[in-house]
Parts: C-alpha cells; structure tokens; sequence
C-alpha cells in the first residue's frame, strides 16, 4: 500500500514538473485566424496583399462620395421616402444643407479616408524592410502615394485644413497630440506625391493582364494637372496633362460603352475603382440601387426583391443642362419610367450606372475616377487660364463634344470659354462625382453661394420629384459661406481638444 | 524557443486518475436499538447509522429504530443534522441505545469555498450560500433561477421570459465598463466561465454558494472581480438508499398587466383621419374637405374587421413539464448518485420551446485510508426553438416588435385558409410579414449537447496532509440552423422573398488540471489549515458556419437546397496558468486569520504583462467566544470580520492586445485578389482590470441562534478597466483597446433570517437587502465621459466621471409648445409646431440643434436598493413557501415608446395615443406629444424614461405530504405558482429588462428595455415519490 502511495505521489510530482515546463502553449496563444501585423509586411507577397487592401477600402469610399460631391450640387437630389424619417435624414440633410457635425455620413467618410492613409503610410514604412525587387518596391511605393495624394485631394477640399500624416501614427497617445496642417501644405504634400508617383509607376500598358485596374503612371499626372488647377497654378498644370495625352489613351467612339461592364478598363479610362457581380465574392458595387428611385418594383434593377433608396436623382437643373441632340443625355439619365402597371413615374433617375446584372442586388460595375476625357477638358482648362481663348483649348472641348454629337465651338474669348468649359465637364462627367469640386474650382465663394442659394429656390417652389406630401423644413436650402467647408465630424471634435472647428459651425 | 508537450502523456494521467477500484462491505452480525435526542429522549428520525469499517448503512425509522449489519469489532457512526455525530463500538453487542446531543451552535457546517471547504464559523469573507428549498420543487429552467432573491447584494434579473432562459447575474453591482459583469460560475470545482448556460440540471445541485469579497474571490485571480458562484452537484449521502422520482406538469400564460395595449383597426382608422387632418390644418390653416383625406382613412366609424397581432402571436396555455428521477447509494467506501432530468417548456409565444434531458453519475469511492477518487459525469441535450428574432428590440425583425406595430386591419388569414402574407404595406403603413406565419413558419433552432466531467484522485500520505489532483473537461457542440422561406417577405418589401438559410456549429472544449496540496494541523489551541494549488486551463472554440442564398423555392430548407453557398471557420482559443497558496490560522476559535496569493499568465494579455499578483488577506473576532462575552441566550453568536484584497477582470476577447489585419480583398484583372488592412492597434501592455475591494461583516446570532444576522459594507475600486476607447480616426482606428479608467462600487448588505418551531408549525424566513452606490471615479486623462453613437434614435448611455455607470442620455422634455407665442420664445427648435416637446436647451445657446449639445442625463438604471424575502412554513404534513423580491429606484428606457408613440402613421400605436396632445384646452393624458411633430420627436429623450421600481412576488408553493404508509416509501404533492404578480408602475411588460446595445458590445449597456418576450405566470402541480 505504501508503495502505491509512494508512486502516486510520485507521478503526479513529475505531472507537476511537466505542465510547469509547458506554460507557452497556456499562455503564448496566437490569433489562427487572422494575420498579426509584426509578421507581415515581410515579402512581396504580403506586401502586394496589403496594397490590395488599400484598393479595397476605396470601394468603400466611392460607394458614398455621391453625397459629398454630387448631392450638395444643383446635380442631384434626393427622393424624399416619407416612410423613412430616420436613416434617409443622414442623406437627405446634405441635399437640404441642413446636416451637423454630427452627421453620419461625414462622420463615415472622414473615418474611411484615415484609415486608408494609415494602411498606406503603414505599407510605405514597413516596405523599408522588406524583401522585395526594386521594380515591385517602386511600383508599391507609386500606387501608395498616388492614392494618398487622392485622399488627401478629397479631405482637403472636404474640410480645409486637416492634419497631414506621412508616417504612421505608433500609439493612441500620438494621434490626440495632432494638429490640423494649413491646406497649402497639405495641397505640397499631394504635388510632391503625385510627381514621385508619376516616376515611379508603370504605363497602363505596362501592367500584366492580372493586374489591370492598379493606378497608372496616367493617372498620377492627370490627377497632378487638376491639383494644379484646383490651387490656381494653370502654368503648372499643362506639362502632366499633355503628357497623359502622349500616353495611348483615347476616346472610346461610343458614349454608352464606357459604363459598360463588359468594356471594364478600355481605352479612356486611366482610373477606375473595380468591382465585381455576378458572384457573392463581396467585391460588387450597388450604385444602380442607391440611385434608382425608390418603390421602383424592379422596373429599373431588374429585381423587384431588392430595395432601392432613391438617393441620387438628377435634378431638373442638370436635365436642362443638356443641350438638345447630346448624345450623352439618355445614357446619363432618363426623365422617368414605365412601372410594372404600365404608367409612367415621372421620376428622372442616374442611367449610367444601370446595366444588367446576374445576381440580385450585385452590381458589376466599375466606378470611373479619371477619364482620358477629362483629361483633355482639363488640359483645355490649364490653356484656356495661361492663353485665354487660345485655339488649342476650343479644340481639345470639341473633340469631346464631337463624340456627344454636338457642333464644335469657336470664337469664345477666356471667360466665354472657361464656362464652356466647366458646362462641358458638368454633362460629360455628369454624376461621375465632380461637380461640386468643379463648382468650387470655378466660382469664387460668392458666386458659388449664389448659384447653390439660387438652385434652392428652384427647387423649394418647384422640387424635381415629388415630396409625397412632406413639406420643406424651414432651413432647408438656406446656404451660407461658412457652410462651404464641411464641419470636422463630432467625434473627432470631441477627441481633438486642441483642433478648432471649422468657422460657423 | 516555444517549448512543446505532447498531449498524450497529459491523457495517460487523465487515464490514472480514472482507475477506480471499488470495495465490498463487510458481513456480520445484526445490530439494532433506538437512537434518541439527549434534550428530550425523543426519538431522531432518518438519523443516518453506518458501520465505520464494513461501510453498511441506514437511516431510524420513525420510531427511531434501526437495524444493521456490522462486524462485532465494527464501530458504528450515528450522524444527524443538528446533533453532534457519535461513535460507538459494537463490542460484539447485538443491541445498541444511542442518545445524541444536539450541536447548539452547528459549528461544524462547512461552507464551500474556492478550491476547498471552511467552516462556516472559521469563515472571514463575505460568502452567501443559497437556501435551495423554496424553490424545491418549482420547475426551474435554468439554475441561475435559483439564486434569484436569495443573497444579498446578488441581484439576478430575468430579461426575457423564453423559454430556457438564463438569467442575469449582478455581484456587487456594475464594477466594469467595458468587460462582462457577468460572475465566474464554477461547477463542483471546475471554473466553465462567465456563463451557466444548460451545462447543468437544476435539480442536480446540492448547494450554490456565491462568494462576493475579494478575500473569497482573489484565489480565482484574473477572473473573481465580479464574483463566483461555486456550485456543488448532488452526491450519495453515506448511509442513505434511496430511489426518488419527482414529475411537475403545468401551464403557463402572459396575464393581461404584461401585454401592450395597441390600437384596434378602427381607432387606427380614426388616428390616421385625425394625423391627416391636423397635418392639413397646420400647413394650410383650414380645415381639410373629406376628398383631402385618403379614402382608406376617410371613413373612421366605419366598423371594419380588426387583429390583434399580440394577441394572435400568444399561446396561453402553454405547457410546462419537469421529470427527474434520482438513485443513491451511500456508503463508507462508495457514494453514487445517479439522475436523469427531462424538462420541457413550451413557449407562450406560438412556435417557441425548449426542451432539456440531463444524466448525471456522481461516484466516489475510498481505496483505503489513504487514497480516494471521485468522478462526476453529466450529459445534457437541449433543443430551443426560436424563430422570429425574438429577443432584439429592432421593429424591422423582431417579431414581438412587429406583432405591437403591424397593421390591425388585415386578416391573419386569408378567405382560403392560408396565411395572408404581407401586413399593412398600404397608405403609407408599413408592410410587415405576418408574425403568425413568420413563428410558424421560420425555422430558428439551436442543438445543444455538453458533457461536463471531474475526475479527481486524492491521497492522504501523511497525517494531516492531503494531495488532490483533479482533472475536469467540459465539451459543448451548439448548432444552430435558421430558415427564412420565401413566404416570410423583408420589412417593407411585398413577398415573394428570396428565402435564406444558415447553418453553425461550434466545439469548445474546455479542459483544466488541478493540483492542490494541503495541510491541516491543531497545536494546542492554534489551528492552522494550508492550501497550495498549481492549476492550468484552456479553452478552444473551433467554429464552422455556413450560409445559403438564392433558394429556388422552399422545398430544401437545408443550405444544401441553395445554389450559392458561403462557407467560413474559425478557431479561438485561450489559456492560463496560476499557482496560489492559502493559509487560515484559527486561535482557539476566538481570532481568525487568513491570507492568500495567487499568481496568475494568461494568454489574453500582451506581452509586458503575461503575469499577475493577486493577494488577498481577512480576519475575524468571535467576541462571544471571549472569556468577557456573558453567557446569555439573548446574544448567542458575535464575529466581527474584516478583509482585503486584489482581483481581475480578463473578460475583453482573446488576441486583442495583437495589431491584426484583416481581409479586404479586391478585384483585378477581373479576378478576386486577396488584400489585408490593420484592424487594431497593437498592445502589449494589455491586462487585466483590477479590483481592489475592502470588506467589513458583523455576524450574530439571537434568542439561541433562532435570529441571525449578516451585516456587510463593502468597497471595490476596479482599476484598468478594458476600455475600447475612442481614439481620433487619424490614427486610423476608430477604437483602442486600453486600460483605462476607474470606477467605485461600495454599499451595504444586510441579510437576516429566523428559524423557529411552534409546536406543529414551523417557520424559516430570509430576508436581504442591498444598497449598492456605484460612480466612475475616472476615465481617461482630459476626456471625463464616454458616449459613442452616431445614432440618435433609441436608447443611450453615457459614462461619465461623477456619475453611476450608464446613466441614460438624451434630450431633456420640458412639456409642450402649446402656442406660436410660446414657440417665438425658443428655444428655437428646427421645424417644430404647436404640440410638439419642448426640449431644455442645456447649453443655454437659444436653439436645439440636432446633435449630443443639448443632451442630459435622464435617468440613472442602478437601483437604490434591491431585495429579497423568503419564507417557508410547515404544519403538520403541509409546508408553504413564498418568495418576493424587488428593485426600488431606477430608471429604464423604454425603446419601443419610439414606435409605439410614432406620429407618422407608419405603425400601429399603443392606446395612449388617444391621449395625446391635442389643443391646449385638451392636452391629453401623461404629457405625450400631438401629431405634428418631424425631426425631433423620436430621438432619446426623457419621455421615455420610467421609473422600473418593482416588486416581484415571484413564487409561492404549496406542499402535502402523505402521511407514512410504509416507513420505505414516502409521497409529497405540490402546487406551485411563478411569476404570481408584479407590482410596478412601470408600462412595459417587464422591468428587469436590460437589453445590450448590439451597435456597441464592448460597453456594459443597462436600463435598457426592448420589449422583448414577456415573462410568463405559471401554473404548476407535482408529486414526489420518495423509495
């Protein structure tokens, strides 16, 4: 019996040992199921997942940039859901001007920009010490920057000065100590970007096929010829301009083809954002049903089961904008629709981003962001500021309106033809979200009021779609100068104590 | 270097310490006599008599008789509760008279503790055990039932009544902001978490003891800041056989108080011809000729058919049965228990239930003097359906929600028979599926299996000594399978729908090994009792999911009927490793001391802080043990007691102290690519909360210990709480995980109860009452508050320093504009009318602005006090048992009131919409706005704020026993009601609610109601049949 005793004790003495020497699989447990950031950024590999990431989130981005850019402008509106008197309040009270710091959908968007610059300046300090070839690094390096250089682009404009980051922020402690950066030096930082990424990035033409959609050395200096222009330095603007247009890319001769899905990454296109139908991948886009009107029975989509918001509509203002014989304004729009009973809703609606898809609810269109079209208007733009009324400028509008079906111009003098400009621009790259930076690029606080004020009145006496019987709040559409600038989000106010907001608000 | 060890050799000591090895009893000759109560020379009935070697027992009869056979050189032991336990030698002798002296003080009751037992007089923290017996026989669906109204300072709410449901436990109040508050539950040794799920059958347990202060629940380290509920399964008592069976049936109803009046069809008719008229007349300022209004609503006394969706979703008759039948056998050398459970409950919403069979094996054997084992072992098997999203507050997808707000006008079935599909969806009303079909149609049903076993072996090599070492595993597969057809339409959009599945299971399997030393020694009056434990646990969690799309149609309703399928799994994991010691020094039972230590990795933790300190030490006074102390029957027992110590809180997740990336894929090239952004910053500092708690207690006893009284005040500071904090999103997160913060909960206790027999009649009653003040004593350098949401609507909390955790936040009413004049004054609200609120413009900046500026405290959901009262009677064969409890002085915020009080003409309204605000000379009943409102009206605000002060007479049970018919065989029948009544001023159906906030789950959310399933009256009658 002793010895039974004795040998218990024993073994379970040495048990003792033993589990003493495993403590590591207790208590050094790793997560299995996702990558832990210190080991990764390690190869190329990784380093392209982590590019890739940052192209992802721009889905995101652009899925909501309607709001910011084409629903503050006398472009669109909203379709008031009388149903809806909560989430549709966070769109609709930017159609009106009536939002706060508070709104959602600022709130969203500023977040989703900082967290992409913090994947990107994150990938660019991190890539140091990875083992990659020189061709792949500068690659890398070059969509990083273009693409923060695009972030930068829309807060600045978004909110004036922001806090300008390169590097990534290391600890919570860090990031309440930053200040907000003066735009101009933000609006350095965005040029000094853009003209390394043009060196460094590839020709469109130089990618594999399986890389396609990854931002091109096109895209750099086009993006680097509006900044100019937006900051005022026309002069500066027309080498990367004309550069692009050295670059192969062309118009496509039919205007419908390019929102076509089947026609991804053609011709004119030098940036889109890629998505993905047709599969429940995740990576579809859902534009055609945040646009299309609501209650719309599938007439539009093509699925009834599938809800549509209604949250985009052309206004009559951007109907009339068309001139009569614009071959562009059916693909870009329609004025109503014929619904399941066979009557006609009188609901104008976004047309260029209605294609047919294969699976309910799952869109498979890209988003266009540059266009080879673009490209010239704003080379026409860059020209017309440094040699007003030259030739040169009228040439490069016509051959885009040659393709819409419209007789060219002639004989405009600078101002004449900076509104031409700006007019053709407003119907080609018609909500393609960049009028309301067009708008702020063309006007000057003033006349920019009074334009926006003036497109409020049209609308309070005559709304493009009817209200269903919800009347206009007593604020709606009544804009002021400090209203010009976005509010920095509530949170981050409540965050930042030493930021100030932005006056007015 | 990472060390590895190989598994098996862990199993090959699991496998030793399963060797069992049983012994048989001895024979002999025949003992009999009579065993007697030295106060008064009656005799003791049921007094167990075991042979001390032979291990045979039994229990006296009625006239206390016994018979047994034992050895001639045997001794017989004679134990009884209440009576000093003696030993007698047989000495060859065939008939043995015993006369036991009764035990005045009891001194001997043990108490469970962690990792050990005490006695109850040598106990110096603050532990309350749990009188099981009022709830004996109410059929219980979930053993934290048990613990409701029974311990000071333990508030237990039930938040919902479906079937099966846990409920919530609260030690000492809210100590955490951002990890569980929920207690550390430990079953017959083993800690399985911060949940008691179905692990166990209620009838299985033998005793629940809940250990509060820090001095009982630091040597559970990182997990004892919010208490520990140690549970001890049922065992075979030495000496007893016996065979029971015990069957409950009854029938369970929502009683009208806990309904929701809503309009019929034509008071909605009427409300909607009233809205639109009132509207007219404000944007037009005449009255609206009859073509204005719709023709739906144009005709208000129109007497046209009318549902009640509540009504129609209820089954009032419910059912409700609980069977269990036990076996044990006890002797010297063997103790086995066997039990079977079968429990059964049927929701009193149509389509709901719960089912539940449970086994259970308690063995224990002794080898020898030296060497015992014990093994426990129980399986469960549950099955609880639960179609409709029944618990969450949204009035798009729960079905309760939608049963208040859906049309009352139409039909629940068509002139055919079937169901008629979409409700409402018309004149501007929301569409809705119908909530009748969606619970009988829907399939949301979760299979629960979990085996739960302890193994342990424990050898006594020395006098004194005593080693244990106890291996325990637990092992649970949930699957889950849900079914929405194509008959079920979206809110809001008419049907066909496309229908959707899913699919889950998870695996965990928890496993933990403990190793415990201890040594126990008197030296003339110095008693020292010494425990030291090394113990190691893990727990894996392997998860599988899968879900289907785009059904063809309803024939399949399994994701294998779906042509695209999505598949994921994943794999959570986490362990600790803890070695402790504890020491309790008695001096001649007058001066207890009692320190402990544990030192605790966890894998939770970052890597600057893998380890922890957890001390703790008490001390007691027994003055009525002092030389000084009269001797008086007035003044029977007196401790005083203090202690201290340190606990944690490790409840955040596991791998959140690592910067994670996850997966954010993207297309090129027209093909899938993978892609990956940070989630999360990195933080090796990561760890525990801790909670430093101080613990005063007064014990005494009154009238020969027939009065007793625990008196407690306590104070626990929690330190380092796991906050996701709100970081600026420049950083590129939104939230970090950090310690942060600091928050004060003391209060008073004060438990009291009175045994006393009159003859025929007995009493015994507990009654406890807690005052609990809790504040936040700090937050995070400058920032004093947390409050996240971008949501205005509904329910919020905000945290603030000075105040109690989660106090309710929104705009503050201040009546209602009942004059343009009164509107000119402001403060100026956008687009308000006569008859809308008038919120405080707590800014003072002369408008209310559609944000937090205007936002103020509104309520405050922690109650001034809560209570408990429990009385249990008998005369001659009838006992009666009562339980009450209550919660006094707080708030709750009521979320439904957003829809139900809707102006828009969306849903249907509760009845007191007739009520409202209609013209200054009619202002209505209970202050509640007109129709004309549009932004602010539904946005949180003090008008949904109740006072949830209750008082809950939650059981009563009345019992018969059959008088003896033969001393073997004994029967007990049994009526019993639960729920019986609520007394509240409290609208909503039930004032215990506290929903989370599913937006934000990382923060405690409370005061919350989302009117979710009523909790139901039951009505039940059993028998008790006793071999």
């Amino acid at each position: 019996m002793k010895k039974i005793i004795y040998n218990s004790i024993l073994t379970l003495g040495l048990g003792f040992l033993l589990m003493t020497s495993c403590t590591d699989e207790f208590l050094e447990l790793t997560d299995p199921n996702s990558i832990i950031s210190d080991n990764f950024y390690k190869n190329e590999d990784q380093v392209k997942q982590a590019v890739n990431g940052v192209y992802g989130q721009l889905q995101d981005i652009v899925t909501n940039q309607y709001i910011f850019t084409e629903l503050v402008t006398d472009n669109t509106t909203v379709q008031i859901n009388p149903q809806d008197r909560g989430q549709a309040d966070r769109v609709e009270s930017i159609d009106f001007w009536t939002y706060e710091p508070s709104n959602f959908n600022l709130d969203q968007a500023y977040k989703q920009i900082y967290n992409s610059i913090h994947n990107i300046n994150s990938i660019l300090q991190r890539m140091e010490g990875a083992d990659l070839p020189e061709g792949k690094r500068n690659q890398f390096t070059g969509e990083m920057l273009f693409l923060r250089a695009y972030h930068y682009f829309h807060l600045t404009q978004y909110f004036g000065d922001v806090v300008l980051l390169t590097e990534p922020i290391e600890s919570v402690d860090d990031s309440y100590e930053q200040t907000r950066t003066p735009s101009a030096e933000v609006y350095s930082q965005i040029i000094a970007d853009l003209q390394e990424a043009a060196n460094l990035l590839p020709l469109k033409s130089e990618y594999t096929s399986t890389e396609v959609g990854r931002a091109p050395k096109g895209a750099a200096l086009a993006l680097l010829g509006k900044v100019y222009l937006t900051i005022g330095q026309s002069a500066q603007a027309i080498d990367p301009l004309r550069e692009v247009t050295g670059l192969g890319y062309d118009l496509l001769p039919d205007y419908a083809s390019i929102f076509d899905p089947a026609n991804k990454n053609h011709a004119e296109s030098i940036f889109e954002v890629q998505y993905q139908g047709g599969n429940n991948l995740g990576e579809n886009s859902v534009f055609a049903y945040i646009f299309a009107p609501i209650n719309s029975n599938g007439v539009i989509t093509g699925y009834a089961t599938e809800a549509t918001n209604g949250w985009n509509m052309p206004t009559n203002s951007i109907i009339d904008a068309f001139e009569p014989g614009d071959l562009r304004k059916d693909v870009s729009l329609q004025e109503s629709y014929v619904d399941v009973d066979d009557s006609v809703v009188e609901v104008p609606y976004i047309n260029k981003y209605i294609n047919e898809h294969s699976v309910p609810g799952r869109t498979d269109d890209n988003w266009p962001v540059i266009r080879y079209s673009e490209v010239l208007l704003l080379l026409a733009e860059a020209i017309n500021e440094e040699t007003g009324g030259s030739q040169e400028a009228i040439d490069l509008v016509n051959q885009v309106r040659a393709r819409a079906g419209l007789a060219g111009l002639s004989g405009l003098d600078q101002s004449a033809l900076r509104e031409a400009i700006f007019q053709e621009r407003r119907v080609e790259l018609a909500f393609e979200n960049h009028r309301w930076f067009d708008l702020k690029r063309l006007y000057s606080n003033q006349e920019l009021l009074a334009l926006l004020n003036a497109h409020g009145q049209e609308e309070l006496q005559n709304p493009t779609i009817d209200r269903s019987g919800v009347p206009y709040r007593g604020n709606d559409y009544d804009i002021q100068e400090y209203e010009l600038l976005f509010p920095i989000p509530e949170t981050q106010m409540i965050l930042h104590t030493s930021f100030s907001q932005n006056p007015g608000y | 270097m990472i060390k590895k060890c190989k598994p098996s050799s862990f199993r090959l000591y699991l496998l030793l310490l399963f060797v069992l090895v049983f012994s048989m009893g001895a024979q002999g000759q025949t003992v009999s006599g009579v065993v007697t109560s030295a106060d008064d020379n009656q005799p003791i009935i049921g007094a167990s008599v075991v042979a001390k070697n032979g291990g045979n027992g039994t229990t006296t009869d009625f006239d206390g008789n016994f018979e047994i056979d034992a050895d001639s050189d045997d001794v017989l032991v004679f134990s009884y509760v209440g009576f000093k336990t003696v030993e007698v030698p047989v000495n060859g002798r065939s008939t043995l008279n015993v006369s036991m002296e009764v035990d005045v003080a009891a001194l001997d009751e043990v108490v469970v503790v962690g990792y050990g037992t005490q006695r109850k007089a040598d106990v110096t923290a603050a532990v309350s055990e749990v009188d099981l017996s009022t709830l004996e026989n109410v059929p219980v669906a979930n053993a934290s039932r048990l613990i409701q109204g029974q311990a000071a300072g333990v508030q237990v709410n039930q938040l919902n009544g479906s079937p099966g449901q846990e409920l919530q436990i609260r030690v000492r109040g809210n100590g955490s902001l951002g990890a569980s508050n929920d207690p550390l539950y430990v079953i017959d040794g083993f800690p399985i978490g911060n949940s008691i799920g179905q692990t166990l059958n209620p009838n299985d347990i033998e005793s629940i003891t809940i250990l509060k202060d820090a001095a009982s629940t630091s040597i559970y380290g990182a997990r004892g800041s919010n208490g520990v509920v140690l549970i001890t399964t049922k065992g075979a008592k030495e000496g007893v056989s016996r065979m029971s069976i015990s069957m409950t049936q009854g029938l369970q109803t929502v009683p009208d108080s806990r309904k929701i009046d809503v309009l019929n069809a034509q008071q909605f008719v009427q409300f909607q011809n009233e809205r639109i008229s009132e509207n007219f007349r404000r944007a037009n300022g005449v009255a609206p000729s009859p073509d204005d209004i719709p023709l739906a609503w144009r005709f208000p006394n129109q007497a046209i058919p009318s549902t009640n969706w509540f009504n129609e979703i209820l089954n009032n008759s419910a059912f409700i049965q609980d069977i269990n039948f036990n076996i044990s056998n006890g002797t010297k050398k063997v103790k086995t228990s066997l039990s079977l459970g079968y429990f059964n409950q049927e929701g009193t919403i149509i389509g709901t239930d719960f089912d539940r069979i449970t086994t259970r094996l308690n063995l224990s054997s002794e080898l020898n003097d030296y060497i015992s084992v014990n093994w426990n072992i129980s399986g469960t098997l549950t099955e609880n359906n639960n179609p409709g999203a029944l618990n969450t507050g949204n009035f798009t997808t729960s079905v309760i929600n939608t049963a208040y707000l859906a049309d009352p006008r139409d039909p629940v079935y068509n002139e055919d028979g079937s169901f008629n599909q979409y409700i409402g969806g018309r004149d501007g009303v929301f569409g809705y599926p119908n909530p009748v079909q969606r619970l009988s149609e829907e399939i949301n049903r979760t299979n629960q299996s979990i085996l739960l076993t302890n193994g342990s072996i424990s050898i006594k090599p020395a006098k004194g000594f005593k080693f244990e070492s106890i291996v325990n595993a637990s092992l649970t597969n949930t699957r889950n399978r849900q079914y929405s057809p194509s008959t079920i339409p979206n809110w809001n959009v008419p049907p066909p729908k496309v229908a959707n599945g899913s699919e889950s299971s998870a695996t965990i399997l928890n496993y933990g090994w403990d190793n415990l030393l201890s040594y126990e020694t008197m030296l003339d009056k110095h008693k020292i009792d010494a425990t030291i434990g090394y113990v190691v646990q893990k727990e894996t969690v392997n998860q599988l999911s899968g879900s289907g799309t785009q059904f063809p149609n309803d024939l399949i309703p399994y994701i294998s009927g779906a042509p695209e399928t999505l598949a994921s799994s994943n794999v959570d994991d986490w362990g600790l490793v803890a070695f402790f010691g504890r020491l309790n020094y008695n001096y001649d039972d007058r001066y207890l001391l009692s320190a402990s230590y544990r030192r605790e990795g966890s894998s939770r933790f970052g890597a600057n802080n893998k380890w922890g300190d957890f001390p703790a030490f008490s001390a007691g006074w027994r003055i009525s043990n002092e030389e000084f102390f009269p001797e008086n029957n007035f003044l029977t027992d007196l401790k005083l007691r203090t202690s201290w110590g340190v606990t944690g809180n490790n409840n955040i997740g596991n791998y959140t102290h690592l910067a994670r990336l996850s997966a954010t894929n993207y297309v090129l090239g027209g093909q899938l690519v993978g892609g990956q952004t940070l989630l999360n910053f990195g933080n090796p500092d990561l760890t525990w909360e801790t909670s430093r708690q101080l613990d005063i207690g007064l014990d005494f006893k009154m009238f020969n210990n027939k009065f007793g009284v625990v008196a407690e005040y306590y104070r626990r500071t929690t330190e380092d709480m796991l906050l996701p904090v709100q970081v600026p999103a420049i950083s590129g997160f939104n939230t970090a995980l950090t310690n942060i913060g600091k928050v004060e909960n003391k209060g008073v206790e004060i438990a009291l109860n009175y045994k006393d027999r009159f003859g025929d009649f007995g009493l015994s009653t507990n009654f406890n009452i807690a005052f609990n003040r809790n504040e936040i004593l700090e937050i995070n350098n400058d920032v004093d508050e947390i409050f996240t949401s971008n949501n205005y609507y509904g329910a919020n909390n905000i945290y603030r320093v000075g105040e109690p955790i989660g106090m309710l936040y929104g705009f503050v009413v201040d009546g209602i504009f009942e004059t343009e004049e009164e509107i000119a004054a402001g403060p100026s609200h956008p687009g308000n009318t006569i008859g809308t609120y008038r919120y405080r413009d707590v800014n003072g900046d002369g408008e209310i602005t559609y944000d937090t500026q205007d936002w103020d405290i509104i309520g405050d959901p922690n109650p001034d006090f809560t209570w408990g009262l429990n009385i249990n009677m008998d005369y001659k064969n009838f006992d009666l048992s009562l339980g009450f409890l209550g919660a006094q002085g707080y708030d709750v915020y009521r979320n439904v009131e957003h829809f139900i009080m809707n102006v828009d003409g969306v849903f249907n309204t509760s009845t007191k919409m007739i009520d409202r605000w209609r013209s200054p000379e009619n202002p209505g009943v209970g202050g509640w706005a007109g129709t004309g409102n549009f932004q602010f009206t539904r946005e949180a605000s003090s008008r949904f704020v109740f006072d949830g002060s209750h008082i809950w007479f939650r059981n009563i049970t009345l019992g018969y026993n059959l008088p003896k018919f033969s001393d073997k065989f004994s029967v007990r029948l049994y009526g019993t009601v639960e729920n019986v009544a609520l007394i509240t001023d409290y609208p909503g159906n039930n004032p215990e609610a506290n929903s989370g906030d599913p937006l934000n789950p990382q923060i405690v959310t409370i005061g919350v109601d989302n009117d979710t399933y009523p909790v139901p009256r039951i009505f039940s009658v059993g028998l008790n049949l006793n071999f």
